[in-house]
């Protein structure tokens, strides 16, 4: 295939797929049928555009196809079923082509995905299912490679895949955008999956080496699609913001053996100052908009760091600030976490342990290896060198990712053997 | 259970299975309930007098609601019908309080409801020690005291729903007083 064909078919496919699928689905509600005829008309393209050149509109060709493809399946299958009918003697006699009408219909093509994304992330379906699906109809993953991204076994992701459509097609979830009075619930579920996603790929980088798609790269084209169709709603910007901070740092984070490197220990000239700058804009354009919500405060802390030019400058106090604003709208456990780790590198490590070990008795994030670790660098930077290997070692044993065990042990040989060294850890 | 007893018994079974027409399709048939506007000849309940939805206290204290089902006429006709199964949490205790106020909670509930023509029709049930279960195995009917399964949350009255879609059958089952004694499930017909 020529380069160029090649470069215009991944664009398209970029550009275009949820776009296709989602129009298909709107008109014949066969999420099936949707995909198999965006992917037939991908596969178009592939054979055609080499040899005959890329057409001017490559969306409107590739619709074209698929729609055509779904008008050719579609008469097909009532052809099939009419002759079942006929068989059986119960010839219905409602007009058969109103589909075929609604198919030529070229209008609300941008809500479709609005509408996709929606439906796509309805809190009747499983958590996981919403991801996948998220990722299956509207960025166009392959089946094989949204298990291989979560490591479950094709069949079981693809089992996932048809149960989730099988709920919305049977238990009557709509394919739209929800009415006013559900809108801000279910967009915080909205955003809530497309942050999923991005943290899977977050933990997912520093995990095993296997090649995977870049869930990361997908949530953020996502993050980018949803603020560009719901412009009026500033969270979705906050999550952009969010997501394009935590991403500019993708290169920095590990070292060339793989190895974590924490926040403050990495070169801050590798991080992406391109996404940095368009995640600036974002979250400014964002809180303008004066209704603060929990992505925007996360990404205000997020620019805290992105924008200190060197570690030492980092403005704790407005991060501790920050988190203690971010508590009062979500108790989360692990916002509650890096609350103390902000309080400590803002006043100190006593009153950072003291809000740590608080959260340790209280039982919360009990299997959660940060929390040992936080309070081992508290202790760490106390010169409690043995309590602080103790909690190293606790946060060991209850590690992921073979490079958090890897960067843990690292600080537990510190302590154990050397005096405690002046810095402090943290994501 | 006696043995020639049980016999007999599956006897009759299979035989009303036959005549039926329905042996196989279990969970399937006695659903099929009529869509249309129910009249005062249609109505469940018997002589407990209407439709009441809910299990609304104790097990010890039943209360039975009553409806008017029978006097308002549905307008609505929509695709998607719904069983909402009315679940009660017996851990969950209700306060003095709680027990005069659940109640007309319920009857609002069933008013509002009709009012919207959303609920076809509904029925509190007993409780699950007047529950038999019977099960065919080998031949033989099996019959034993108790429900089915033996869950946390025991099914107290059912309702169905004529809704839109989902989103509006789970904003119907979140306004069911029960949503905070217990839990709704929301079981869309099968087609066909």
């Amino acid at each position: 295939m020529s380069r160029q064909a090649a470069l215009a078919i991944e664009e398209a496919f970029t550009e275009e797929w949820g776009r296709i699928v989602a129009a298909l689905i709107r008109r014949t509600r066969d999420w099936d049928l949707a995909e198999d005829c965006a992917q037939q008309a991908f596969a178009e393209a592939a054979r055609r555009w080499p040899s005959d050149g890329v057409p001017r509109q490559p969306g409107a060709w590739l619709m074209t196809v698929a729609r055509n493809r779904a008008i050719d399946r579609l008469r097909h299958e009532r052809m099939r079923d009419a002759r079942l009918r006929e068989a059986a003697g119960l010839i219905d006699d409602r007009s058969d082509d109103e589909d075929d009408e609604d198919l030529g219909d070229e209008r609300g093509i941008g809500d479709d995905r609005l509408r996709l994304i929606f439906t796509c992330c309805h809190p009747a379906l499983p958590l996981e299912a919403r991801v996948a699906l998220t990722l299956r109809a509207l960025a166009g993953l392959t089946t094989t490679e949204i298990a291989n991204a979560f490591l479950v076994p094709k069949p079981t992701m693809a089992k996932r895949l048809v149960r989730a459509k099988h709920k919305i097609e049977h238990a009557g979830i709509p394919y739209r955008v929800p009415p006013a009075h559900l809108v801000p619930e279910r967009t915080s579920g909205v955003l809530a999956v497309l942050y999923l996603m991005f943290n899977e790929g977050y933990a997912a980088s520093t995990g095993d080496d296997l090649v995977r798609v870049d869930l990361c790269v997908e949530a953020v084209r996502l993050a980018r699609l949803l603020n560009r169709l719901m412009p009026d709603e500033p969270e979705s910007g906050g999550l952009l913001a969010l997501m394009l901070f935590q991403h500019s740092r993708r290169e920095a984070r590990t070292d060339p053996s793989g190895d974590i490197v924490t926040l403050e220990e990495q070169d801050r000239s590798r991080w992406n100052r391109t996404e940095i700058d368009q995640a600036n804009t974002i979250l400014d354009e964002a809180v303008r908009a004066d209704a603060i919500g929990p992505y925007q405060v996360q990404a205000l802390i997020a620019a805290c760091h992105a924008n200190a030019p060197r570690a030492a400058g980092t403005d704790w106090t407005r991060i501790a600030a920050l988190y203690e604003r971010l508590l009062e709208v979500t108790a989360n456990r692990l916002i509650k976490l890096n609350h103390a780790v902000a309080v400590g590198m803002a006043t100190g490590p006593e009153a950072g342990l003291a809000l740590v070990t608080r959260l340790a008795t209280s039982g919360e994030l009990r299997d959660y290896h940060l929390l040992p670790a936080t309070r081992a660098d508290f202790l760490r930077r106390l010169g409690r060198n043995s309590e602080a290997a103790d909690a190293y070692r606790e946060a060991v044993n209850l590690a992921r990712t073979e490079a958090e065990r890897r960067y843990l042990n690292k600080r537990l040989q510190a302590v154990s053997t050397g005096p405690a060294p002046a810095e402090a850890g943290g994501g | 259970m006696h043995a020639k007893m049980m016999i007999a018994l599956a006897k009759e079974v299979r035989g009303i299975a036959r005549a039926s027409g329905s042996g196989s399709s279990c969970g399937r048939w006695h659903l099929r309930i009529a869509p249309r506007p129910l009249t005062a000849h249609t109505r469940l309940g018997g002589s407990l007098g209407g439709c009441s939805s809910v299990l609304a206290c104790g097990p010890g204290s039943p209360s039975r609601l009553p409806c008017n089902n029978d006097n308002v006429p549905r307008k609505r006709e929509f695709e998607m019908k719904y069983m909402m199964l009315v679940c009660r949490d017996p851990s969950i205790e209700l306060s003095p309080e709680q027990r005069t106020t659940i109640g007309p909670e319920v009857e609002a509930w069933i008013s509002e409801m009709d009012g919207r023509g959303v609920r076809v029709q509904g029925q509190e049930l007993e409780g699950v020690q007047d529950a038999t279960t019977i099960r065919v195995r080998g031949g033989e009917v099996v019959v034993a005291d108790g429900p089915f399964a033996e869950t946390k949350e025991q099914i107290a009255g059912f309702d169905i729903l004529d809704c839109a879609d989902l989103d509006e059958a789970m904003e119907v089952a979140a306004k069911h007083p029960v949503a905070w004694l217990g839990s709704l499930e929301l079981r869309p017909f099968a087609e066909g």
